[in-house]
C-alpha cells in the first residue's frame, strides 16, 4: 500500500474498516484525495467500491479506523454525488430541471422553496453539461447516457467543488461511456474539480484518471497509474497472469490466453 | 342526485369521506410511486385489527387502531426491514394475520358478523356530524404538515442516497411520512372500512399517472378524481339503493378504466 500523504488531502481514509451489519465489506484502508486529484476506484461488483464512496461522504460510518476532512478545507469542501442510475425508479414522473432544481433544496431549508439564485444555478449546471435543451423532457424518456448527464448537473447545482460519481458508465456503450469520461475529464480540467469515480471496468478507467485504487478480495493497491497500472502490481492484486499494452496511446490491460 | 343533499346524514358523509379520500388520494401518490402499495393495505389490515381490539374491550377503537397503526409504522420504517428478509413475505404474513385477528376478535361480540362488515366495507352513512368535522380537521392537518414539507418528502423518495449526502437524516423523514401515512390510515379506516382505504391509496393515484406526465398534475388528478368518485358514488348508491363504499370503488374503478382506455387509445401506434 502506497503510504498515505499528510497535509493536503481533502479526504483521508486511515487503517478504515467498513462494514453492513456485522458484515465485513472493507479491512484496513488507507488513502487519500487532495484537493484537484482524479481519482478511479476499481474492483469487480461487490468488492466494496460504492462502499467507499459512502463512507467518503458521510453516510457510512466506519466500523474501524476514521475517515478525516482536512479541518482547514473541511468548511469550503463541498461534494456532488452522482448515484448509479439504476438507483433512480422511472416510475417518478419528473422532468430533467426538476430532479437537478433538487440540489438546490437542501441550501432552500426546511419548508421554504428554492429561488430564482437557485433556479439560476440550475440553469448554470445544464449548461455546463450542455443539456438545456433536456431541460423539460422527463427524466424516464432519456438515454443511458443523457440520464447519467442529467444527474451529473445535479451534483454541480449544489455547487460541488468535489464530484463523486458511482459507476457512471455501467451498461452503456462505447460511445456514451467515453462520452461521459470525456466531460468528466473536462470538468476535472476545466471547472478545477476534484473527482473520484468508481467503476469495475479498468480499462475504461486507466485512460482517464490520475490516480487509482484497484480493490480485490481484500487486496489493494493506490498510487498513480502509471505506479499500479503494471503487470506485476495487477497480477498480485488479481492473482491472474496480467499484460500491460500501449495501443494507440492508450494503456490496455489484457489477460492472455 | 343532488337531491340527496337535502339530508344530513348525507352532507355529513360527504363531508367526512370527501376529506379522507382527497387526503388518502394525495399520500396514495407516494405510496405509488415508492411501491409501497401493499405496505398501505398491510396497515389498513394491521389498523383494522386494532379497531377490532377497541371493539372487543370496549376502550376507544380509534386509539388502539393508531398504537397498533403506530407500531407497524416503527417497523416499516426501520432501515432493515426488507434486508434479511423478503419485503412482501413479511407483509403477507403481517396482511393475512392481522386480517384474521380482526375477524376473530370480534366474531363473539354482540354484533360480530356485522362489525366484520363494517370493518371491511366501512359505513359512510353512520358518521355524526362531529366525526365528520373532526376528520376533515385531522385530515386537513395531515395536507398541511404534507403540503409545507412537500420538497423534502418528495427527494427523500426520489433519491434519499442523495438527500443524505446534503445532510438529510433520510431515516428520520422516512419514519415522518410513514407515521403520518399510518395516522391517516388508521383514523380513516373505522370510519370508511379497509377497501375504501386502499381504494383512496391507490387508484387515484394510478389514474393520475396514467393520464399525465407532470408530477403535479399526478396530485391534481388523483385528488379532484378521489372527490369526484365520493360525490358520485354516494349518489348512486342513494339513487339505486346500494351500500356507499363499494360504489365509490366501483366508480373509481370506471374512471381508473377509462383513463386506461383513453390513454391507449391516444398513444401513437407503431408504423
Amino acid at each position: 500500500m502506497t503510504p498515505v500523504p499528510s497535509g493536503s488531502a481533502l479526504v483521508r481514509f486511515d487503517n478504515v474498516g467498513l462494514a453492513y451489519g456485522g458484515t465485513t465489506v472493507i479491512e484496513r484502508l488507507s488513502f487519500a484525495v487532495a484537493k484537484g486529484d482524479f481519482l478511479g476506484i476499481v474492483g469487480p461488483n461487490g468488492a466494496g467500491k460504492s462502499t467507499i464512496l459512502k463512507a467518503m461522504l458521510g453516510i457510512l460510518p466506519p466500523a474501524r479506523g476514521v475517515v478525516v476532512y482536512e479541518a482547514e478545507v473541511h468548511r469550503d469542501l463541498r461534494f456532488g454525488y452522482v448515484p448509479q442510475r439504476h438507483t433512480l425508479d422511472h416510475i417518478y414522473p419528473l422532468s430533467v430541471r426538476a430532479i437537478v432544481r433538487m440540489a438546490r433544496y437542501a441550501g432552500a431549508g426546511l419548508v421554504r422553496r428554492p429561488g430564482a439564485d437557485d433556479d439560476l444555478a440550475v440553469t448554470h449546471a445544464l449548461e455546463a453539461i450542455d443539456i438545456v435543451d433536456l431541460a423539460e423532457r422527463r427524466f424516464a424518456e432519456l438515454s443511458g447516457g443523457q440520464r447519467q448527464r442529467a444527474l451529473i448537473a445535479r451534483a454541480l447545482a449544489t455547487g460541488a467543488n468535489f464530484l463523486v460519481l458511482d459507476e457512471p458508465t455501467d451498461g452503456m456503450d462505447l460511445k456514451s461511456t467515453h462520452g461521459i469520461l470525456g466531460l468528466v475529464r473536462r470538468l476535472h480540467r476545466e471547472e478545477g474539480l476534484t473527482v473520484v469515480f468508481v467503476s469495475h471496468q479498468l480499462n475504461e478507467v486507466a485512460n482517464y484518471v490520475d490516480l487509482l485504487l484497484v480493490i480485490d478480495e481484500g487486496r489493494y493497491h493506490f498510487g498513480p497509474v502509471d505506479e499500479v497500472l503494471t503487470a506485476d502490481h495487477l497480477r498480485r492484486i488479481y492473482q491472474v497472469p496480467v499484460v500491460v499494452e500501449t495501443v494507440a496511446g492508450a494503456s490496455v490491460v489484457v489477460v492472455p490466453r | 342526485m343532488t337531491d340527496m343533499l337535502q339530508y344530513g346524514f348525507i352532507r355529513t358523509a360527504l363531508l367526512g369521506t370527501t376529506a379522507i379520500g382527497i387526503v388518502c388520494a394525495y399520500l396514495g401518490v407516494y405510496v405509488v410511486l415508492r411501491r409501497i402499495v401493499f405496505v398501505g393495505a398491510t396497515m389498513a389490515q394491521i389498523s383494522s385489527a386494532g379497531i377490532a381490539l377497541g371493539i372487543l374491550t370496549g376502550w376507544s377503537p380509534n386509539a388502539w387502531s393508531v398504537g397498533l397503526t403506530f407500531l407497524a409504522v416503527l417497523f416499516f420504517a426501520h432501515p432493515s426491514f426488507g434486508k434479511r428478509w423478503p419485503q412482501d413475505a413479511t407483509l403477507g404474513v403481517l396482511f393475512t394475520v392481522s386480517g384474521a385477528g380482526a375477524v376473530l376478535l370480534v366474531a363473539h361480540t354482540a354484533r360480530g358478523n356485522e362489525e366484520v362488515v363494517h370493518l371491511v366495507q366501512g359505513n359512510l352513512l353512520a358518521m355524526t356530524a362531529a366525526e365528520a368535522r373532526w376528520l376533515a380537521l385531522a385530515f386537513a392537518g395531515i395536507l398541511a404538515v404534507h403540503l409545507a414539507l412537500f420538497k423534502e418528502f418528495l427527494y427523500l423518495s426520489f433519491d434519499p442516497t442523495m438527500a443524505a449526502t446534503q445532510g438529510y437524516r433520510a431515516g428520520r423523514w422516512n419514519l415522518a411520512f410513514y407515521v403520518l401515512l399510518g395516522v391517516g390510515v388508521a383514523l380513516a379506516i373505522k370510519a370508511i372500512g379497509i377497501l375504501l382505504m386502499f381504494a383512496f391509496l391507490v387508484i387515484p393515484a394510478s389514474l393520475g399517472l396514467v393520464l399525465t406526465r407532470r408530477l403535479g398534475g399526478v396530485f391534481v388528478i388523483a385528488m379532484v378524481s378521489a372527490a369526484a368518485a365520493v360525490y358520485l358514488g354516494i349518489g348512486l348508491s342513494y339513487r339505486y339503493d346500494f351500500p356507499s363504499a363499494p360504489m365509490i370503488i366501483a366508480v373509481l374503478g370506471g374512471l381508473f378504466g377509462m383513463g386506461s382506455v383513453g390513454r391507449a387509445l391516444r398513444r401513437p401506434r407503431p408504423g
